[in-house]
């Protein structure tokens, strides 16, 4: 069986210390080294699982797994058990006869990762195999479970986001022999029947159930593998140029880099033909809007070896506890925070004209960023995205200064039913900063978000909100807001999946929040068949 | 509080920040792998959720050597990390054994192992 330490606590923390908050137990999992086949290893990881999530039900105590503890809501908080998985690291890969017989994937770009693999681990893994992911967020140290689980994005203007590369997902729904599945989509099958029961799991090929199982923000059970499709190693060219506002919001509201005004000479062919970038990012100062916009732009080139690594040699790492210092100063005198933010810009915006080439891996590399931290995404259609620019700023100059700076990304729809990169382009509008207690001098972050939203709303401008970042979650009707009746439909195949035990089992005070915890006996008349096919599935 | 008080309190924080100042660490990292995780291991900056070992010790060097080796039988995939701190007393000690004397302080974090 696997290794597992069973720590009774009173209490856990994220990464960048928005809690603490409330826990009894936490396990710490590691696999069973001892056991020579991978496959194997990778069974029995499970049936450890399995033994947990028995043992919370006879407790009568809920259970949830998390990652790497990055999102900064409180999506990975649990109550009263929580699975530390970060050690589940096994990686597979698939072979010609695992295929499925009508797949159209190839089986070197698919490889099954265990749940606690981080992008790290798994660009490292994919790059000796001459692979790399398709895309990944700005840093590389969330899990595969965790990224997929709130919607991890970069800036992939054509690719989408981190769950969007996935083909197919193991999940733990329960203790029993039944209850590990293999679901990928009826549409675009990858894995053969043969592979799901060398994996002990039955199979469910829906496009419905798989689309919202992606984004499951750790409610559709333990996601205990993921299927990737990666691609050839590739590198990237980083250009940072500052552009003006004018010329950077004409992109951002269309992404028509052919007929934009501003172009970068080394990427416009003799013909006049001009190369459509990879990722596009705006870093902008909410103090000084007018300056133009330090723009990071990066092309997808082949890949080749003997280019300068550009990993910085020299990293100031040896911290001192300045976020900290800098927010405490800044909740007391506001009117300095604009200042601080100018002095701080060259360590939270790239270096302008500097160009490095490298691997996905190597570009959005290790974070050296540690600290107490706040960071909010909101997700826009693209054609908003200058609209709903203006009005942030003006909402942080009116209600704040707020000691945060703010920047736009742009990601290709998901298929996830709800994965917050919704519209067909969307724009991530993100402030990001260094948390501060409200006072009477200094409007709180809640209350500033919530009026951002309010804002939004008022403007006619339709929004999504990131899962693993903070928000006002309990802002009335906010999932309903955001998703209209899609919400609906996750819940819908939550319940088709789980029994109402397990539902709750894997339920915390995020998704009561946001009223999505609630299980659903009857179920939309479309997916009654659904129902009844997934409840007569055997391993 | 009388003047002579506040005085000395100052002298005293001078001579603190002095010393501090005198003391300095150098992290030398690993460009691949993943730190090993330690979920309980909740602290500002680059050790956040990183599991540590912290090497600690004062080394008599006879006549004929002239440095440390620390031999770390811990990190079964190679460090991710090493940090060697130095603290004026450890300056001090070192120059008034005329090196002889040295304190080790090191801080490694493996990397993370595969599942292989
Ligand atoms: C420094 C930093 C940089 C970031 N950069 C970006 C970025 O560029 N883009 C972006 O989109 N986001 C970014 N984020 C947000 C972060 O990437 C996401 O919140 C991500 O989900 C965190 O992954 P994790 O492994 O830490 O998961 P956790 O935060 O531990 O968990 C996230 C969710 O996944 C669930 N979960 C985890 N493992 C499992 C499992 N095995 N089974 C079922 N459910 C599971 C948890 O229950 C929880 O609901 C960043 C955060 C930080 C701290």
């Amino acid at each position: 069986m696997a290794q597992i330490t069973t720590h009774h606590v009173t209490d856990w923390n994220n990464y960048h210390f928005n809690g603490p908050y409330p826990t009894k137990c936490l396990f710490d999992i590691d696999t069973n080294r001892t056991i020579v086949s991978l496959i194997d290893r990778y069974t029995d990881s499970a049936s450890s699982i399995q033994g947990l999530i028995s043992d919370s039900l006879a407790n009568n105590e809920r259970f949830r797994a998390y990652g790497s503890a990055w999102s900064l809501s409180n999506v990975a908080h649990q109550r009263d058990r929580m699975l530390f998985n970060a050690n589940l690291n096994i990686r597979l890969e698939i072979k010609d006869s695992q295929l499925h017989p009508s797949t159209t994937y190839q089986s070197e770009n698919l490889f099954l990762f265990q749940c606690g693999n981080t992008i790290k681990e798994i660009s490292e893994f994919l790059q000796k195999k001459g692979k790399s992911l398709k895309t990944c967020g700005a840093s590389n140290g969330q899990t595969i479970a965790g990224a997929i689980s709130t919607g991890v994005h970069g800036s992939s203007i054509d690719v989408g986001s981190v769950q969007d590369c996935v083909v197919g997902l193991q999940l733990i729904i329960g203790p029993n022999a039944n209850d590990r599945v293999y679901i990928e989509r009826e549409s675009r099958p990858a894995l053969s029947d043969e592979f799901a029961r060398r994996i002990q799991s039955r199979v469910i090929r829906s496009d419905d159930l798989f689309n919202a199982a992606l984004v499951s923000l750790g409610a559709f059970g333990v996601i205990h593998g993921v299927v990737l499709e990666a691609e050839d190693l590739y590198l990237l060219k980083r250009y940072v140029k500052k552009i003006s506002k004018a010329d950077a919001l004409q992109i951002a509201a269309t992404m028509d880099f052919a007929n934009a005004r501003f172009k970068l000479p080394d990427e416009v062919l003799p013909d006049g033909t001009v190369n459509r970038p990879f990722h596009y990012k705006l870093y902008i100062n909410p103090y000084n809007a007018s300056e133009d916009f330090v723009t990071e732009i990066i092309y997808k080139k082949p890949y080749r070896t003997g280019y300068p690594n550009p990993v910085p040699f020299v990293q100031n790492a040896i911290f001192k506890d300045i976020p900290t210092w800098v927010s405490a100063f800044a909740a007391k005198h506001k009117r300095i925070i604009p200042r601080i933010l100018d002095a701080l810009k060259s360590e939270a915006f790239p270096k302008v004209d500097d160009t490095i080439e490298g691997t996905l891996g190597e570009i959005f590399w290790d974070t050296s960023q540690s600290s107490a931290a706040f960071g909010c995404g909101f997700g826009i259609d693209i054609a908003d995205s200058p609209k709903a620019l203006d009005l942030f700023i003006d909402l942080m100059n009116d209600k704040g200064p707020i000691p945060g700076i703010l920047s736009m990304r742009f990601v290709k729809a998901s298929e996830a039913t709800l994965g917050f990169t919704r519209f067909p382009t969307t724009c991530i509008l993100e402030v990001d900063g260094v948390p501060w207690k409200g006072n009477q001098n200094m409007i709180s972050l809640d209350d500033f978000l919530t009026d951002v939203i309010k804002t939004f709303k008022d403007s006619g401008i339709a929004f999504t909100l990131h899962w693993g970042k903070n928000a006002p979650w309990s802002f009335p009707n906010l999932i309903d807001l955001m998703y209209g009746n899609a919400d609906d439909k996750w819940k819908d195949m939550r319940s088709i999946l789980l029994s109402k035990e397990i539902a709750h089992l894997f339920s915390n005070d995020f998704l009561s929040t946001v009223n999505l915890a609630d299980y659903r006996v009857n179920i939309a008349p479309d997916f009654v068949a659904l129902r009844d096919a997934v409840a007569a599935s055997v391993v | 509080m009388g003047y002579a008080t506040v005085k000395n309190s100052l002298c005293v924080l001078g001579l603190l920040a002095l010393l501090q100042a005198c003391s300095y660490s150098v992290i030398v990292s690993n460009k691949n792998g993943v730190a090993q995780p330690d979920p309980f291991r909740q602290e500002l900056g680059f050790y956040n959720l990183k599991k540590v070992q912290d090497v600690k010790f004062i080394n008599r060097l006879s006549l004929l050597q002239n440095s440390v080796m620390v031999i770390d039988s811990t990190c079964t995939e190679g460090f991710h990390s090493i940090e060697y701190k130095i603290t004026f007393g450890d300056m001090l000690r070192n120059t008034i054994t005329f090196g002889k004397r040295k304190a080790v302080r090191v801080r490694i974090v493996c990397i993370k192992p595969s599942n292989q």
